[in-house]
């Protein structure tokens, strides 16, 4: 089993099994889902599901496995999503060039709030990361020659692959199921190989795990990283698949708590938390959305605001400590050993 | 040179505003090490309080002052009984996620029960001005700035000689020495978001013929009080008192190179470079930074 980058899986296996599973069986049912749906309806919700799954795997690997919370990682989706609409729009070069750009800005910025914020103890990363969603939504609106400002950015309506724009929105699915597909191998790499266990052990105690001669902020620069480039690949797909991006969509505060809400409410604990987080609330995110848009502006915002605080309070781990400790029952056997053992707990 | 005596009487009189705006969530860092991020939407609630108030009555927002502090007292026990009296006890990850979960349907709610209009009262002391430096000064930004130092003043020497501030300082420095040493805990907590939420109401009383009101006006505002305290110190009353004049400066100077609207980049940008260079802020001790859990 010594397939070169999958080193980690002998590992995994024999630690968590049915998150691996999990984590391979929901992109494959998604797959199928999206070949099969008739309707144009449910591949958007799939597609939706896919995407948030993906972007919440990525915030995981710092917010969860690192045990660092980043509350700014608009900054990131963003930067990936103008970054690609600007480079067709203002200057025709393909907006994949565009958002491996983004991608690369998304890094950097990373690397600096992460040396910044990382290397303290305490709540620091999360104030930083919280006052950088928007600083760069005033950037977005303010520097109207480049950004066309609170305006917003619109992209054509027809174009061939190299622009990424396609009449088939199934595409756009399974764009997104790649995504997802690489952000899952990456979270399972960062969690089960040896960086990832150094991110752990640093997460839950940084001055034992120095003294053990754990490089902390360097395996936390990796993971904040690693984290930011997957968010802006993802913020770039999704301003392609929308054609459309404004400061507010792209950089505001509410797409940074959907991202922290969708990977808390599923579990930190595990690769596989923040894909059931999104299976689960992104329909419910629709449904609500669909049925009282009119009448209840901010519903979805407001039970999902309530929701988070009450999950982390009363059921710290999330809905992956409730599926483990339903499964162990089922199975006699004790499953709260490996959850233990499986990372960082919100509380 | 005109313009720059104004711009530093300006920065004056916005950092006695932005000194009283971030006392509380100052108190309430020092002495249970929680940063809260609904801090903010405390402010625009007290905000919409007072607004509502004026609208209603037609009583000069001012005058809605024993109102506010009223149900401060009431809201502020009412919060550490339902929320922080779990939160003290709980890991940093989670007061951080469960305060960021209440602020975000905070905002949505008032968006709910007031709309996202932008709404602002009319006083009749906007009316006033004071003309000094060859430039007017108005007189709620004055009176605003004066209150400020005086909360704050007052705050230091409560701090200082009373039982209750003398406990609270006790409770910051060691947690553990000062239960075994009898005093109260849960009354101290209880007694610190009290004065906080009372600051809190102070502040939105005296903000109130200076900004407007709407339900993400809390994000504007704990932004600044955010960066303030972590130039000042995090903890340190009389830190952040300096640093709410330094941030004002430097926005007010900014603003008038570059433009107001770039205020929130600003920001980040002191935040960056404070953590890189003086993660301890103004007034820390070395090693405040450490001071996690």
């Amino acid at each position: 089993m010594s397939v070169p980058g999958f080193d980690w899986l002998p590992f995994a296996w024999k630690q968590d099994p049915g998150a691996l599973a999990f984590a391979t069986a929901v992109p494959v049912i998604l797959l199928i889902a999206g070949l099969v749906a008739p309707d144009p309806q449910v591949v958007d919700l799939l597609f939706q599901v896919a995407l948030w799954a993906g972007i919440a795997t990525a915030w995981n690997i710092m917010g969860g496995f690192g045990g660092q919370l980043s509350l700014g990682h608009s900054a990131f989706y963003g930067l990936g999503g103008y970054a690609g609409a600007l480079s067709l729009t203002g200057i025709g070069l393909s907006p994949i060039l565009g958002i491996a750009i983004g991608v690369a800005l998304a890094v950097m910025l990373a690397l600096v709030v992460g040396l910044a914020g990382l290397r303290l103890r305490g709540p620091f990363f999360a104030m930083v990361t919280f006052v950088m969603g928007p600083a760069f939504q005033a950037i977005a609106t303010n520097w109207t020659r480049l950004t066309g400002g609170s305006g917003g950015v619109s992209l054509p309506l027809r174009g061939d692959w190299t622009s990424l724009i396609f009449g088939n929105r199934r595409i756009y699915l399974f764009i997104a199921l790649g995504l997802l597909a690489v952000a899952l191998y990456l979270a399972c790499r960062l969690r089960y190989g040896r960086t990832g266990i150094h991110l752990v052990a640093a997460g839950n105690d940084p001055e034992v795990a120095s003294s053990l001669g754990i490089p902390v902020l360097r395996v936390r620069l990796i993971g904040i990283a690693a984290s930011a480039g997957l968010t802006a690949l993802a913020g770039g797909l999704a301003a392609f698949y929308v054609l459309f991006l404004d400061p507010e969509n792209a950089f505001g505060a509410g797409i940074s708590i959907k991202i922290v809400t969708i990977a808390v409410i599923g579990g930190t604990s595990s690769i596989v938390g923040p894909l059931l987080g999104a299976v689960v609330l992104i329909p419910i995110e629709q449904f609500l959305s669909n049925t009282f848009a009119g009448r209840i502006p901010g519903l979805s915002g407001i039970i999902f605001g309530l929701l988070l605080m009450f999950v982390v309070l009363a059921v710290p781990g999330g809905m992956v400590r409730i599926v483990r400790r339903v499964w162990s029952r089922l199975s006699g056997r004790s499953a709260v050993g490996t959850a233990a053992r499986t990372g960082v707990e919100t509380s | 040179m005109r313009d720059i005596v104004q711009l530093v009487v300006q920065s004056v009189l916005l950092g006695g505003v932005y000194a009283l705006l971030s006392l509380g969530l100052n108190l309430i860092f020092g002495v249970t090490r929680i940063v809260i991020f609904v801090y903010g939407e405390l402010v625009m609630l007290f905000m919409y309080v007072g607004f509502l108030f004026w609208k209603h009555s037609g009583i000069d927002p001012y005058y809605a002052l024993p109102l506010l502090l009223l149900v401060a007292v009431g809201s502020g026990a009412l919060l550490y009984d339902l929320l922080f009296r779990r939160l003290v006890r709980a890991g940093h990850l989670a007061q951080i996620l469960a305060t960021l979960g209440l602020s975000y349907a905070l905002q949505n709610l008032a968006q709910l029960a007031w709309t996202a209009d932008v709404q602002s009262v009319r006083s009749a002391w906007n009316g006033y001005s004071i003309h000094l430096a060859r430039g007017n000064i108005s007189a709620p930004s004055l009176i605003a700035c004066v209150v400020g130092l005086l909360a704050a003043t007052g705050l230091l020497q409560y701090l200082r000689r009373s039982n209750g501030g003398l406990a609270m300082r006790a409770v910051a420095q060691d947690r553990t020495g000062a239960e075994l040493v009898g005093i109260p805990l849960d009354r101290i907590y209880r007694l610190t978001l009290v004065l906080a939420t009372m600051l809190v109401a102070l502040s939105a009383t005296f903000m109130l013929p200076l900004f407007s009101v709407y339900p993400t006006v809390g994000l504007d505002f704990v932004l600044i009080a955010f960066v303030v305290v972590v130039l000042g110190g995090m903890g340190s009353i009389a830190g952040g008192i300096a640093a709410a004049f330094i941030i004002s400066l430097i926005q007010n100077f900014s603003g008038y190179f570059f433009g107001i609207e770039w205020q929130d980049v600003v920001y980040f940008a002191v935040f960056v470079l404070t953590l890189l260079f003086r993660p301890a802020g103004l007034a820390g001790v070395r090693g405040t930074e450490q001071l996690g859990e």
